[in-house]
């Protein structure tokens, strides 16, 4: 099901908004042994699917998404529906606004069918770590549909919807995507507006979407994007549309390969199905350039440093008196300890415990200011490498989908899948993943990594590698 | 060093967390190995160059030194200590 085709049908008559939401709804109900879900608006959905009818019966255009169901991962706030991010801490909390990016999707006559299971608060590259149940990969029950995004990337690649809204912070929807088969974007930083969306890491949380095409990606995207005076970060400058690709126009692409991803684990069958696809660039005229970039070793250390950091301050705030969970105890204190304790599971706990320990005055090595600085340098070192290549390309994720509770015990080999996908969420350039082959009949994902600023140009390589896969 | 039992107990306590006695352990054991992991950034230092900005850092406990200023002046307190609300202006 691809977006555009569903509101080009919505909008010349040709297909009814309610039946489309129907259907989308009875797969939704279908698929639920998937967990892709938090909570489904039937009648929400129903009721703007009659009102989009109407429009159309009157000659009005609703808009470039007319009818086309959405689901919306749970920390995305959705006004008078349940905002829980997955966690205790928020059971029963009701969202009081709309987030500006699903306002902007909903002004265009998206319909939003549901909510979407994740890791609770988005910690986690699973889909495990939620209070609510675990999400399945559809391609693979018995495996994980990766994380943070676990329900929008499942919902996508089961069929419920052709576009779902998740979050990225360290690869929260890139890694989701390449397990699940679809495409997943991650705009720069500033590109969407976070108003509306539940902080975790405030200077790397970005919201993007998740589709089966990159041209759906890509309108999504366009919509949602552009300045909000309610989050003072996002971009002035309007992000430009790709070109769709024409005969030869691979020739000339400059494809950065940074030498120690590829060198280093060419014997990784993930790598070997990607470099087949990349060698078909390359023999369609695409030049490879090998990059040195040493630095994208220290992702992962700083990436955890900084958001853990930033997710002990954010959180901070759910202290049971104002949102959701209350542990009603005599003392004050009392009250908030307990709550927080009861009401966060525990790789939450783990996040804040450890950006507590960094951040304090007891951490004597200074390792969160150090962290600052590596990504100040990876910063640099990406800028310009980009200024020599249209886009740098790595692997999305180390493996395909990893069986449930394989990683669960061991942290450190659940953040060791960030690997690939934490250097642009800390230096903010935009990043693409995309279906790029299969190993033993699971999805592998490649990444491409854009200046800043420049969606349309990884957007539009995307479309090309998709054509040639064709 | 690694982490033991009474750092965590101490971190949670500031992180306004309580981990149960016979979880202790495991924290401190998970979080030794992440810390770890993060500790790999010192080890990248000293084969690249990277930034390395300087930032002071207050202490984790306050004191007369660092406290802040109260919100209200001594003189909006009554002589129990309570707060006295300013009349607003323009209303009798």
């Amino acid at each position: 099901m691809n977006a555009l085709v569903v509101a080009g049908a919505v909008r010349m008559g040709n297909r009814r908004a309610v039946d489309v939401v129907d259907g989308a709804l009875k797969r939704a109900e279908a698929t639920d042994h998937l967990g892709a879900f938090t909570h489904l608006m039937p009648e929400h959905a129903r009721q703007r699917a009659a009102a989009i009818d109407a429009q159309v019966a009157r000659g009005i255009d609703p808009g470039r998404l007319a009818g086309v169901p959405i689901a919306v991962k749970d920390n995305i706030a959705h006004r008078g529906q349940p905002l829980t991010a997955a966690s205790r801490m928020l059971h029963g909390h009701v969202a009081a606004e709309t987030a500006t990016a699903l306002a902007r999707l909903e002004a265009e006559g998206a319909i939003v069918i549901g909510r979407t299971n994740m890791d609770e608060f988005g910690m986690g590259s699973s889909g495990e770590h939620s209070a609510v149940r675990p999400t399945r990969n559809p391609l693979d029950p018995t495996r994980v549909p990766g994380g943070s995004s676990s329900g929008s990337a499942a919902a996508v690649a089961a069929g419920v919807v052709p576009i779902a809204l998740g979050s990225d912070t360290g690869g929260s929807v890139r890694q989701p995507a390449s397990f699940c088969g679809v495409v997943g974007l991650k705009p720069t930083y500033g590109r969407v507006s976070r108003s509306g969306l539940i902080a975790f890491g405030s200077s790397l949380d970005q919201i993007g979407p998740i589709a089966r095409s990159v041209a759906d990606v890509a309108v999504v995207t366009a919509i949602m994007a552009g300045p909000d005076p309610l989050d003072s970060t996002t971009l002035a400058a309007p992000m430009t549309m790709p070109e769709v690709p024409q005969r030869g126009s691979i020739r000339g692409l400059r494809v950065g390969l940074p030498r120690r991803i590829w060198d280093d684990a060419h014997d990784s069958p993930v790598h070997a199905a990607l470099t087949a696809r990349i060698d078909r660039l390359a023999a369609h005229g695409a030049t490879l350039v090998p990059l040195d970039l040493p630095i994208l070793e220290a992702a992962i250390p700083a990436y955890y440093l900084l958001t853990s950091a930033e997710a002990a301050s954010n959180l901070s705030r759910f202290d049971g008196l104002r949102f959701g969970q209350r542990a009603a105890r005599d003392a004050l204190n009392d009250t908030v300890t307990a709550s927080r304790s009861e009401g966060f599971g525990a790789e939450v706990q783990r996040r804040i415990l450890l950006g507590t320990f960094s951040l304090s005055e007891g951490f004597s090595s200074d390792l969160f200011h150090r962290a600052n600085g590596v990504r100040t340098t990876m910063r640099a070192a990406l800028e310009e490498a980009l200024s020599d290549v249209d886009a740098i390309a790595t692997p999305t994720a180390p493996t395909t989908a990893f069986p449930l509770g394989e990683k669960t015990r061991d942290p450190v080999a659940m953040y060791q899948s960030d690997i690939y996908t934490t250097p642009p969420s800390l230096t903010g350039h935009p990043a693409l993943s995309i279906p790029a082959g299969r190993v033993d009949g699971l999805p592998v994902g490649l990444q491409l990594i854009g200046s800043h600023g420049d969606e349309a140009g990884i957007l539009h390589l995307g479309m090309v590698i998709a054509a040639l896969s064709q | 060093m690694p982490i033991d039992s009474l750092t965590v107990q101490r971190i949670a306590s500031l992180a306004r967390l309580e981990i149960p006695d016979e979880r202790v352990a495991d924290v401190a054991a998970d979080m030794d190995r992440v810390v770890a992991l993060m500790r790999r950034i010192e080890a990248f230092e000293q084969t690249h160059d990277t930034e390395r900005p300087a930032a002071p850092r207050r202490v984790d406990s306050t004191d007369a030194a660092t406290r802040a200023p109260p919100a209200l002046p001594p003189e909006h307190r009554d002589e129990t200590g309570a707060v006295v609300v300013p009349p607003i202006k323009g209303k009798s």
